[in-house]
């Protein structure tokens, strides 16, 4: 009887240790798995430069400035356009995960034609790196591969049937912002508008505090000759 | 007056020219209309207008009135850095009055 309980105790201990070791194995393999698809950030405010580097186009180097975005360090984003950027960044999901047998094609794609995207959150090296493939030949995700890593996955924007390339494939020119006036009425002095071969038409617009004053350019360029040749 | 001036807290382009063959050729060309902004800030800014139509659908036209710039449906825009945008007449036309203009009842004028 005695036997009998030593031989279930010991059953019971053995089960457990095994579930232990079953249990920590599928754990780990998640964490990989897991790590290897963080490509999005929770929020846009966790990074504060993005650079996207095309084998075949300029580099791209977003760089936060409060709210807005500057591009390159000179010019304003069109935020109608860098939102899809953001959207990518914040909302991608796995779609599924390749089959292993296509796995080097598209990793060999990738180093060819590949884009790499890096997030900086204030440091000098990137706290996120990854590689963004071809779109998938249905065309509704897109292959994308953290950096140091050869498991490839295809990532897709839930809710939307495109892929996510096109996204991160623009000239430099695309997103940048196309507004060219943004003068606030009391910011601005006076407004000469000239028409070369066209002088009666051209005027200056002045601020005069509450309101503007519109004179035309021919009576300026008059009051500047009286003055010039009273002045001789 | 102050809706001719208040259209300048907000306005676009269509686009930025960056490899066009013409815009050499655009840059040789004189404006039809130049318009300098002075700022409070002690900025200025200059903006060039070139007839859109005239050079891309080579009408043959030459325009150089104000009247006449008015009947392009794009224009040209060189901004201050030197970059070649291009906007549709009925985004950007409001800026191109004349002087008489602003005594003429000019508010619809400014609509497209």
């Amino acid at each position: 009887m005695k036997r009998s309980i030593l031989l279930v105790l010991l059953l019971i201990l053995l089960s457990g240790a095994a579930y232990y070791l079953v249990q920590k194995n599928e754990t780990s393999k998640k964490g990989i798995v897991t790590a290897d698809r963080g490509f999005t950030v929770e929020k846009m405010e966790d990074i504060d430069k993005i650079v996207i580097k095309h084998v075949k186009l300029q580099p791209l180097i977003f760089t936060r400035v409060g709210k807005s975005w500057m591009l390159d360090g000179k010019y304003d984003v069109d935020p109608a356009v860098f939102v899809n950027i953001e959207k990518v960044l914040l909302n991608m999901r796995l779609q599924y995960i390749p089959p292993a047998a296509s796995t080097n094609n598209i990793l060999e794609s990738i180093k060819t034609s590949g884009i790499q995207v890096d997030l900086y959150d204030g440091d000098d090296l990137p706290f996120k790196m990854f590689h963004i493939g071809s779109d998938v030949l249905k065309g509704d995700g897109t292959y994308m591969v953290m950096a140091g890593s050869s498991q490839p996955y295809v990532m897709h924007l839930p809710g939307l049937s495109g892929g996510l390339r096109s996204r991160f494939e623009q000239p430099a020119k695309n997103f940048r912002d196309k507004f060219i006036y943004k003068f606030p009425s009391d910011l601005i002095e006076s407004i000469q508008v000239v028409y070369p071969l066209d002088n009666f038409s051209s005027f200056i617009l002045e601020n005069k505090g509450k309101t503007f004053s519109v004179t035309p350019i021919l009576d300026l360029v008059k009051n500047q000759l009286i003055q010039s040749i009273s002045g001789h | 007056m102050n809706a001719y001036v208040a259209q300048f807290e907000m306005m676009g382009t269509e686009g930025i020219v960056a490899n066009s063959p013409e815009k050499d050729s655009i840059l040789n060309m004189e404006p039809v209309c130049k318009i300098t902004f002075k700022l409070k800030n002690n900025k200025t800014v200059v903006h060039n207008i070139y007839p859109y139509d005239d050079i891309m659908e080579e009408t043959g036209k030459v325009t150089r009135t104000q009247k006449e710039l008015l009947l392009q449906n794009r224009v040209f825009i060189l901004d201050s850095k030197n970059d070649l945008h291009t906007a549709q007449k009925r985004v950007v036309g409001g800026m191109f009055l004349s002087y008489d203009d602003f005594f003429r009842g000019t508010e619809s004028k400014l609509v497209y």
